[in-house]
């Protein structure tokens, strides 16, 4: 009996042992996943594509730019639950004035004021395509409060639910904001900064440099 | 030549305000050097017509907001794989 018992003790262990990675695999599919997603990064050869921007802006004043993403999704609605800038270490990060879908295809390189272009809320936005190839263009503004300040953003955090489940995502899109008390022709320029940002975000995004 | 005779008549058109920069790491860029000079854009090619893989876009402090558009192919600037900054 016990020569019987043995077998059959084992090949029950290895079953729950199957069957305990099989719920753990549902469990970190149901509480979403950075990287499972339909949506993506704007990518080329697998590298994110990175349109890096800067902007001088008074303060409080949104310095706009755009983040791109393609969708994967087929058949079923992605819809946007949240959305947050990703900050760049060691640098004050700008604060997220707005955030929407570009609407008419206009899209935004770098800009001031919010918004530069029509744009629809993202906050729970069914996305479609917008653009050919899967894509769709997300205008966002961000803004630092102190004159002679520089504030940074990496890209935009988007949370959303696709199919019944919640992923996020991060869509790069470096903007370097320079803070000054008006724009005039001896306004120091933000490029420098915007270098050293572009640097940084290409080295966290996995851009080759 | 812009194919669109001016990039506003591309609905897919990217604004760029005064004092802004964008670089953009795919495409390629055309412009002249007139309208360059006009509108205060320096570019990553010396030239005003760079074939550069990557550029950069910088508006003067005193020009206007410019828009960048693609050939007529249906792409966004983002997309383009050529680019023109004529108004």
């Amino acid at each position: 009996m016990s020569r019987k018992r043995g077998p059959i003790i084992a090949r029950t262990g290895r079953f729950a042992g199957l069957i305990a990675v099989l719920l753990a695999s549902v469990s970190i599919t149901a509480c979403g996943s950075a990287s499972e997603g339909p949506l993506q990064t704007l990518s080329a050869g697998g590298k994110p594509v990175l349109a890096m921007t800067s902007v001088v802006v008074t303060p409080g004043q949104s310095a706009d730019a755009e983040a791109y993403v393609t969708t994967s999704a087929k058949n079923y609605p992605v819809q946007v639950t949240s959305v947050s800038v990703v900050p760049v270490a060691g640098e004050p990060a700008g604060t997220l004035v707005n955030a929407g879908v570009q609407s008419t295809g206009a899209s935004v390189a770098a800009d001031r004021g919010w918004p530069a272009v029509p744009v629809e809320p993202l906050i729970g936005a069914q996305l479609a395509h917008r653009l050919p190839g899967n894509l769709f263009g997300i205008v966002f503004g961000a803004s630092g409060p102190a004159t002679g300040h520089n504030y940074a953003v990496a890209g935009l955090r988007i949370g959303y639910r696709y199919h019944g489940q919640s992923y996020s995502m991060i869509a790069w899109a470096p903007l370097a904001i320079c803070v000054a008390a008006s724009l005039r022709s001896n306004t120091p320029s933000c490029q420098p900064f915007q270098q050293k940002i572009n640097q940084i975000v290409m080295k966290l995004s996995g851009h080759p440099s | 030549m812009n194919p669109w005779g001016g990039c506003r008549n591309d609905p897919l058109y990217a604004t760029l305000s005064s004092g802004a920069t964008w670089d953009y790491d795919q495409s390629k860029a055309v412009t002249y050097s007139a309208i360059a000079n006009l509108f205060g854009f320096t570019f990553g090619g010396s030239d005003g017509f760079t074939t550069d893989v990557e550029h950069d876009y910088q508006a003067s402090k005193s020009s206007p907001t410019t828009y960048i558009c693609g050939p007529k192919n249906g792409k966004p600037p983002i997309d383009a794989p050529v680019l023109y900054n004529t108004p």
